[in-house]
């Protein structure tokens, strides 16, 4: 059940009208039965792993929190650790890592190729894996203290307008937050309305319109070269932020009218003048969960320069072999792996000539174009099909400079598509406020609002398009 | 003090309001037939121009056409309507010629099944139509009752839904809930039911596209799914059919047009058991419901002209020749025809109770 499908509308209009009408105790069970039927919806087998894990790590919440042996403490730790990583590793990373072995045993006459299985990924895995992970964590670093309700506790892991895509929220700011009563605002009605508006638009009008590019490119339909590899990047550049952010803003819409505040988990992450800040804007409960996690864990910058660095780049590594079992992945996480250590090294030198770069005017936008263009090519590792295809577009760009009257055609259709986002974005930077559209005055709020339902009823792509972040 | 702040005094909401009501005069305005008239002629130069678009290119002619009486309304017309095996079984210039005091419409789309005739014969059915005649195949009776978007969206009209709606039965109408709420929007929408056109211009806004539309990539799947569900027998999609080819008659007859239905031919090379089945089975239900409902049902054996095995070009279409033979047929027809038509129209018997030829 996509959050653009009018099946999704039903149901929540269902359950939102049923969790207005019912006091506290009975919304959260409500919220458990409605997000175990929206996942059922895809699959309800895997219903079974949420579940174990849900048990898990209650599980393990309860007895990390009620013992004080250090031993034993870190004991039911990596229980729940394992556990969740287990599952994680064996449904998305099984016939990867199997198929990897295969190929260097190839080398040495032997064949690996029968333990491959037909493993179906289940939507969401990393995001509820990761989320429950935090918990134990933060209960292990008597940071949170463990949830004796396990409907509480429950609703936490699959509360379902963030269940699927995220933003992966820390137990310490959403577990008190449906542990707690709850009142619903009409300003909060108002903001989450937007916030569902907004990203339908950028899920509906930009993304899938975008994919339509941008899967012909990558998908070889069209021959490769200068224009097309171009138009396929700037199209997939925008596609996976408008999809990923529009889910983000969807969740965050949702759960805002059922009194329920998630975090903010995309910042405008194309107007960062430089790798680190982008990494500050975009897909922020990752990269802060990483840096949690992981980053801080292996010691951080407290343990010497190249240290840093390799926990940089081991901890973007990892974050890219979160998005997928494969190489593009990988090299797609090293790569913003060494650009953060290219960053950071250029910004400690900078700090010892006390040489600032300009913050505002035309040097911060060339900044921004620079890093902007950093990330495209990064997107190319992500989106190609295999290193191959990547190397392939990136050569044919060079060598064939040529751009067809269809990509021209294209290319003024992203635009038009794009425009409302632009300006959108511009305002939020300009008013540094995510919400800046209420700042402006009734007329060009009411123009605003015309041509984005406007779009959405004219160029609106009914497709129904998957989310990319699913797969994830 | 600024009218607009005044606004937003008075009613906080007033941004949503506005922009609803600049939502609804853009759709007034673009439902205004000089605005109707100045952009199907821009979809039309924007399609392929080695026929890909080929759907797009008759929805265009045909929308055009609905919002200027390009014809000479002083002649009668004669609308042909049906699937590609009727605009492509036509010389359409020959019989133009062959019957000079006709205004020849032609009415048929691709892909156009009874339902789909059904729920577009607001826009394919036009007051001047003295004749409107119908080619109806076991091809055109197909086992299938969904109301495809793409096809049906750009026909939309609330009419032509109900129709559509009233010809299925309950378990088809709550398995289609998300399709109707589609169509209900592009009957009420002009904005809506011209989206996918809309979104050609947008996707195409300096030339043609060398590639195919989506509109037109949609039908792949339909053409497949026909091939594949051929022999299939649907009994509630072939009485869901049947039950439209009897609303559009009957909208038909209250134009004051006289119908005439002609059976359809196939290349009997792709005839099967089932087929042949269903060509009896459509032809009796037709039978009997001419006889009761007052229009002319002329069989294959009763068709004066033979058509061969070499004049066929497809499963489905004729070639040149085959074509030139059915247009010369039917030009003679009409023509005979035409002592007939000068008398009333009969209208008679407006409310026939369909079901009965189902059974």
């Amino acid at each position: 059940m996509l959050f653009n499908s009018l099946n999704f509308l039903v149901f929540f209009l269902l359950v939102y009208g049923l969790y207005l009408a019912l006091p506290h105790r009975a919304q959260n069970i409500l919220l458990l039965l409605a997000s175990y039927f929206f996942y059922g919806c895809w699959d309800w087998r895997f219903l079974s792993l949420i579940a174990i894990s849900t048990v898990i790590d209650y599980w393990a919440g309860r007895k990390i929190s009620s013992t004080d042996g250090p031993k034993a403490r870190k004991f039911y730790l990596l229980i729940s650790l394992f556990s969740n990583l287990l599952i994680l590793g064996f449904f998305k990373y099984f016939n990867f890592f199997v198929s990897n072995a295969d190929a260097l045993l190839h080398f040495v006459g032997f064949d690996a190729s029968a333990w491959r299985l037909n493993i179906v990924l289940p939507v969401g895995i990393s995001f509820y894996t990761f989320q429950t992970m935090s918990y134990t964590i933060d209960v292990y670093r008597r940071e949170l203290n463990a949830t004796k309700n396990f409907i509480d506790f429950a609703t936490f892991v699959a509360f379902f307008p963030q269940l699927v895509a995220g933003p992966i929220e820390r137990a310490s700011k959403l577990l008190p937050q449906i542990a707690g009563a709850r009142q619903v605002s009409w300003r909060a009605i108002q903001t989450g309305l937007w916030l569902i508006f907004w990203g339908l638009f950028k899920k509906v009008v930009i993304a899938d319109n975008l994919a339509e590019m941008v899967d012909e490119v990558f998908g070889w339909h069209v021959q490769f070269n200068a224009g097309t590899v171009f138009l396929g990047l700037y199209a997939f550049a925008f596609q996976i932020y408008c999809d990923f952010s529009g889910y983000s803003d969807i969740a965050r819409g949702l759960s805002r009218c059922m009194g329920i505040e998630l975090m903010v988990n995309f910042n405008n992450p194309y107007f960062a003048p430089n790798v680190s800040n982008f990494w500050r804007r975009w897909h922020i409960s990752l990269s802060t969960w990483l840096r949690d996690y992981l980053y801080i864990p292996l010691g951080g910058n407290q343990k010497g320069i190249g240290r840093t660095y390799a926990n940089l780049i081991l901890t973007m590594l990892l974050g890219g072999l979160w998005h997928g079992a494969a190489w593009t992945y990988v090299v797609w996480g090293g790569y913003h792996g060494v650009l953060l250590s290219i960053n950071r090294l250029f910004a400690s030198r900078r700090e010892k000539k006390l040489v600032p770069l300009p913050e505002y005017g035309w040097g911060r936008v060339v900044r921004v174009i620079i890093t902007f263009h950093l990330v495209l090519i990064g997107w190319l590792f992500f989106r190609a099909v295999s290193l191959d295809q990547a190397f392939d577009m990136l050569l044919s760009a060079i060598r064939s400079p040529v751009v067809d009257p269809d990509v021209v055609n294209k290319a003024i259709a992203m635009c038009i598509l794009c425009m409302p986002l632009w300006l959108v974005q511009i305002l939020q930077e300009r008013k540094a406020d995510l919400m800046a559209v209420f700042q402006l005055p009734v007329f060009a709020r009411s123009l605003l609002y015309f041509t984005l339902f406007m779009m959405l009823l004219v160029f609106g792509n009914t497709g129904s398009h998957q989310f990319i972040y699913f797969q994830f | 003090m600024n009218p607009f702040r005044l606004l937003q005094s008075v009613y906080p909401h007033a941004s949503v309001v506005l922009a609803v009501l600049l939502l609804i005069m853009a759709n007034m305005i673009f439902s205004q037939p000089r605005i109707q008239n100045d952009f199907w002629p821009l979809i039309q130069s924007r399609l392929n121009p080695d026929n890909k678009d080929w759907f797009m290119r008759h929805v265009a002619d045909i929308r055009r056409e609905s919002c200027t009486l390009v014809h000479p309304v002083s002649l009668p017309a004669i609308a042909f309507v049906g699937s590609s095996q009727v605009r492509q079984g036509i010389d359409w210039n020959l019989m133009e010629t062959l019957l000079p005091d006709y205004h020849i419409r032609n009415c048929a789309v691709p892909g156009m099944d009874m339902l789909r005739a059904c729920f577009a014969e607001q826009l394919l059915l036009q007051p001047s139509d003295r004749v409107v005649v119908l080619w109806i195949s076991e091809l055109d009776v197909r086992p299938d009752a969904s109301l495809g978007i793409s096809w049906m969206r750009p026909f939309a009209t609330w009419s032509g839904l109900r129709h559509s709606i009233h010809s299925l039965n309950t378990k088809q109408r709550a398995r289609q809930w998300r399709n109707m709420v589609d169509l209900a929007l592009a009957s009420t929408f002009e904005l809506w039911r011209s989206r996918d056109y809309l979104r050609h211009i947008l996707f195409h806004s300096l030339s043609s596209g060398s590639t195919r539309s989506a509109v037109e990539q949609s039908f792949e799947g339909d053409w497949r799914k026909d091939v594949r569900t051929f022999d299939i027998e649907d009994m509630d999609a072939l009485t869901a059919q049947m039950t439209a080819l009897f609303l559009f008659v009957s909208t038909a007859k209250a134009n004051g047009a006289s119908i005439v239905v002609f059976e359809g031919r196939v290349n009997p090379s792709i005839c099967t058991e089932t087929s042949e089945k269903r060509r009896s089975w459509v032809r009796e239900r037709l039978l009997a419901a001419a006889l009761e409902y007052g229009f002319d049902y002329i069989p294959t054996a009763q068709q004066q002209v033979q058509i061969e095995p070499a004049d066929w070009s497809d499963m489905t279409h004729f070639n040149v020749a085959g074509r030139e033979k059915m247009t010369r047929y039917l030009a003679q027809f009409f023509n005979a025809w035409r002592g007939r038509t000068d008398g009333p129209v009969n209208t008679a018997d407006q409310s026939v109770d369909f079901m009965k030829y189902m059974k």
